[in-house]
């Protein structure tokens, strides 16, 4: 815990005896597990603090996260507010998310297309404007989605790692906005390259169809589901009913009402 | 007791749940399910008789969707499961419970509103503490009980609102704080429930979750009831 973490969440009567407990927080959605492990109870002085945490592989699947708190253990008296959180279990500081990776599904070992996060107005070669994200198929057999970290606050906003609170719930809303975006691009386009034997060449577009075109038609076949899905494309008549058919599939998918109510209940606290 | 090896229905088996399935017009064959269903990994086993009977008991003495069967059901489907947080996170086990063991105990609590909202009941399950019917029941037992005393299970699915607005909310991830916050609310009027948990919710922008031991999250839910009342 550095000093300067010290210096910044307690006053200066606080700082040689700092009222502050650390622990490590172990959450497991897949098993809607969260516990912690007390690393330090008060005082907590700045230094380095060896942590072993032994997690029962009972208790867990999938990814477990960890990560580091340092909150108040009494509240402060005194004055008034001067800036400083002064009730007991306000948390003041936190560190490094972690990730565990329990158990590796084999379809997550390699991601279908590359992210990375960019300042457009400084690159030439992506889009001018403010736009949010750009999808690149430059390289046909890899997209790949840049976002466009020009504005500080959004960037800022999307590295956040935690999973309630305000800007968590914005980061979320705004996750599903580019994810929508990405799908129906990605979608469109595997269907369109689907050729007469109903193969793709690309591997992120066999993906894109394996996961999707079965729901568009509600078959259980993907061979009969994707030619009606390249067929749909290529003809006008039917275009404006496939892109429906896309839009309410997304819609289930990736749920975007459910995170705009937490945004709204827990966010914005309305 | 005999215990019965645990089964999950894939991925795959999903696409056999049909609108009419769900509306009991239609039922599944073995021979249809057959290729859906897999043993559990790591062979996991429970007393699904135990399970058995007591469903047979709600289907007898319980009329269709009254909510007094989640009460009489949750101390039962806990104890007859007695499996691990990580057999319990698997969604093909609630699937199978609900599609194949048990639909017609879904069917008979849950009132067929729309395709979506059954789909959940039969299909649901994951994170979403509210969604499988049969998951729903196994984890707010789960979460609420202390060994072998069931009160606090018990209170919760005596008061609907209680199982609503406490189990839809992050902080019920957290034992300490769920079963600090069902003591507290015990017997309360869903007004002062539903404004006691988006307080303590709101609250927690602040106070960091697992920072609270059961003491402190009582300490602090009491006093957020007494300004709600």
């Amino acid at each position: 815990m550095p000093e300067e973490a010290v210096q910044a969440v307690f006053p200066e009567n606080e700082r040689s005896e700092p009222p502050a407990k650390l622990y490590v927080t172990i959450r497991c959605h897949e098993t809607i597990y969260r516990d912690r492990e007390v690393i330090s109870e008060t005082h907590t002085t700045p230094g380095e603090y060896d942590v072993s945490i032994e997690v029962s592989k009972h208790t867990v699947r999938g990814t477990i996260e960890l990560r580091p708190y340092l909150v108040r253990t009494e509240a402060r008296s005194g004055k008034g507010p001067n800036g400083y959180a002064d009730q007991k279990n306000f948390r003041v500081a936190s560190g490094t998310l972690y990730y565990v990776v329990v158990d590796r599904h084999e379809e997550e070992e390699r991601a279908a297309i590359d992210g990375e996060r960019v300042r457009f107005s400084q690159n030439a070669h992506l889009p001018d404007g403010n736009k949010l994200y750009y999808l690149d198929f430059r390289n046909e057999s890899r997209p790949k989605l840049w976002i466009n970290s020009d504005h500080p606050r959004i960037a800022e906003l999307l590295q956040t790692r935690g999973s309630v609170g305000a800007e968590a719930r914005m980061r979320d809303v705004i996750l599903d906005q580019v994810s929508y975006g990405v799908w129906v691009q990605l979608l469109v386009r595997a269907g369109s390259a689907v050729d007469v034997e109903g193969d793709v060449e690309h591997e992120w577009q066999e993906m894109v169809l394996q996961t999707f075109a079965r729901n568009l038609y509600e078959t259980s076949d993907v061979s009969e589901a994707t030619h009606r899905l390249r067929d749909d494309l290529s003809d006008p008549q039917t275009l404006p009913h496939v892109m429906q058919r896309i839009d309410s599939e997304l819609q289930e998918y990736i749920d975007p009402r459910e995170q705009l109510i937490h945004l709204m209940e827990e966010g914005l606290q309305i | 007791m005999t215990e019965t090896e645990l089964h999950r229905l894939t991925e795959d088996g999903r696409r056999l749940v049909g609108e009419s399935f769900m509306e009991g017009e239609a039922t599944l064959t073995e021979e249809q399910l057959n290729e859906y269903v897999e043993p559990m990994p790591g062979n996991p086993t429970a007393d699904l008789d135990r399970i058995d009977s007591a469903v047979q008991q709600v289907l007898e003495q319980y009329p269709e969707y009254d909510t007094a069967i989640d009460g009489a059901l949750a101390e039962e489907i806990h104890r007859g499961l007695d499996i691990t947080r990580r057999t319990a996170g698997d969604p093909g086990l609630w699937h199978w419970l609900a599609v194949v063991r048990y639909p017609d105990l879904v069917r008979h609590r849950w009132e067929y509103r729309s395709e979506e909202a059954m789909r959940e009941k039969f299909l649901g399950a994951g994170s979403d503490l509210y969604s499988n019917a049969i998951h729903r029941l196994w984890w707010i037992a789960q979460l609420t009980s202390r060994q072998d005393d069931y009160s606090t299970t018990d209170a919760v699915f005596a008061n609907q609102t209680m199982v609503n607005k406490v189990f839809d909310r992050w902080f019920a991830r957290y034992q300490p704080a769920v079963r600090a916050m069902c003591d507290e609310l015990a017997g309360e009027s869903s007004r002062v429930i539903d404004e006691t948990t988006r307080r303590f919710n709101h609250a927690l922008t602040n106070v960091q979750l697992e920072g609270l031991s059961e003491a402190e999250a009582s300490e602090m839910i009491e006093q957020i009831v007494v300004e709600s009342r």
